[in-house]
């Protein structure tokens, strides 16, 4: 009973606390702009709202618009169960299963593009453009990232790719984790529509990546993706946070503690990452997401060298 | 090498790439004084490992205010009277710069493992030693301004030091200033050569020296 407690426990952490992680980036954002703000758990009202609204479905669409957010959210919540938390393993959890979230994660994608074409809009098409190269910029980035903890850890589940602190201290393993994370967070930023690369707040088509491939979608289906972005970011807060408390071997309910903070502290950081710098230009980006991809080849070398 | 050491050599490391994808010459200046801080701590680091005295204490503090604190002073105020913030069209691309920095550093790390006196537990060392020596050298010939020409000589200043720390665990605190001393009578020099440039020329392109001024 204890044991399938133990892992359930990191997968409602994640559904209940992932739109609490959006809410405090907007917070962190509004306090740098001089803002009040709306309350952290606005999200929550926002999902609540939208649960009892109406869907419109436009004309021009058809069942694959109707599909793709349904899809979008069964993913993520498939995704989330193989996170782990501090100590706990993940509700799965198997030799290479980062590869088969990764990719889960791309499913999710491949779902929303579609959608956007689908619904014969000029801006959603060019927006599922966009998505589409940058997703495949960060994709190199993403699995080298896990590929340099993998061989530092020597186990290629998920969990035991972020969790080799509890065996071994830091200065074992050095400096490949602490490249790994930069290299993670970029990716954080670019994955899920953050500031450099693409603004979650923008509201004109010509320039918005994410938002404007979800214009169409109204009340339950918009909870949907809405919900199943913040399970994404709280995914990257959560695995980020897991590379920190294993660099200072951290564990046992500490670990579990400290994962909480950690994760807050670091939407706080892409918060006030998303407030000092201006948004890229849309030819600078490949930029931004090949330097994630050279901290991850780095992480890499340096740990089969070192 | 203590997993501080480690941490400190990979945040040279991790400025010498982020140099490369900057184009604000400001933001560049800081990264620089970052980069200057961490190696200012290393003698420190060391310190805590084997024993702290005078000597590693002493290059340390003059290591940080010149490094992290003088350097990067006399190049803003040559910036300030420039009014140029950024550099626009380099010689080398932002991200071939990125690219071509990160292959210096897989170089180096291969020509470390070549040279056998380096012991295993100094190779991290050695390769920051070397990448920012060659970065530095990229720096200098890849970029337009002058004042990255000369962020580019701090950096290859900067390597010198680490490759000293790495081939020699003691240098004699002498060298080490003679080395330092060096490096500031080079930095005087070459802000007062840029402001002389910017007189001139009202910029600091050096491409601009190939025409003749009367």
């Amino acid at each position: 009973m204890n044991d399938i407690l133990a892992k359930l426990l990191p997968l409602v952490v994640a559904l209940v606390f992932a739109p609490l992680a959006m809410g405090i980036i907007q917070k962190v954002k509004a306090f740098f702009a001089g803002r009040k703000g709306f309350p952290v758990f606005q999200m929550y009202r926002d999902l609540y709202k939208l649960m009892h609204k109406g869907i419109v479905y436009s004309r021009s669409t058809t069942w694959v618009f109707r599909l793709a957010p349904l899809l979008v959210l069964a993913v993520s919540l498939i995704a989330v169960a193989w996170l782990p938390l501090g100590g706990l393993r993940g509700l799965f959890s198997f030799q290479g299963g980062f590869i088969f979230v990764a990719y889960l994660f791309g499913l999710a994608r491949f779902a929303t593009l579609l959608a956007s074409l689908d619904t014969a809009s000029a801006f959603e098409g060019m927006g599922a453009n966009r998505e589409a190269l940058f997703a495949i910029l960060a994709e190199p980035a993403t699995l080298l990232a896990f590929a340099a903890l993998i061989l530092t850890s020597g186990n290629s589940s998920l969990w035991g790719a972020i969790s080799w602190g509890q065996e071994s201290s830091f200065a074992e393993f050095g400096v490949v984790p602490l490249l790994a994370l930069v290299s993670f967070f970029i990716l954080a930023l670019s994955e899920n529509s953050r500031i450099p690369v693409d603004d979650p707040t923008t509201h004109l088509e010509l320039t918005m990546i994410h938002e404007v491939m979800i214009l169409d979608n109204s009340g339950p289906d918009l909870a949907y993706i809405e919900y199943a972005s913040a399970l994404k970011v709280w995914f990257y807060l959560v695995l980020m946070a897991n590379i920190i408390t294993a660099i200072f071997s951290i564990s046992g309910w500490a670990q579990i503690l400290a994962m909480f903070g950690f994760a807050f502290l670091l939407a706080g950081i892409i918060g006030v990452v998303e407030s000092s710098i201006a948004r890229l230009r849309m030819k600078k980006v490949p930029d931004f997401i090949g330097s994630a991809v050279a901290f991850a080849l780095l992480a890499l070398v340096l740990e089969g060298i070192l | 090498m203590t997993s501080l050491q480690n941490m400190l050599l990979i945040v040279v490391l991790i400025t010498d790439l982020t140099m490369a994808a900057n184009s604000r010459l400001g933001t560049c200046i800081n990264i620089t004084a970052i980069q200057g801080f961490a190696l200012g701590f290393l003698p420190l680091a060391i310190g805590l490992e084997k024993g702290m005295n005078f000597e590693l204490v002493a290059i340390a503090v003059i290591g940080i205010a010149l490094r992290g604190i003088l350097f990067p002073y006399i190049l803003h105020r040559s910036l300030l009277n420039s009014g140029t913030s950024r550099e626009l069209k380099p010689i080398v691309g932002y991200f071939l710069s990125v690219a071509i920095v990160l292959v210096l550093i897989f170089a180096s790390l291969w020509i470390s493992i070549r040279i056998d006196f380096i012991a295993p537990q100094l190779l991290l060392l050695s390769t920051v030693a070397l990448s920012t020596i060659f970065a530095g050298t990229f720096f200098i010939v890849g970029r337009r301004l002058a004042i990255m020409q000369i962020l580019g000589y701090i950096l290859l200043e900067n390597g010198i030091y680490c490759m000293g720390l790495a081939f020699v665990q003691d240098i004699p605190m002498i060298v080490e200033l003679g080395v330092l001393f060096d490096a500031i009578v080079a930095v005087f020099v070459m802000s007062v050569a840029t402001n002389k440039i910017h007189e001139e020329f009202e910029h600091f392109d050096i491409q601009k020296l190939d025409s003749l001024k009367g």
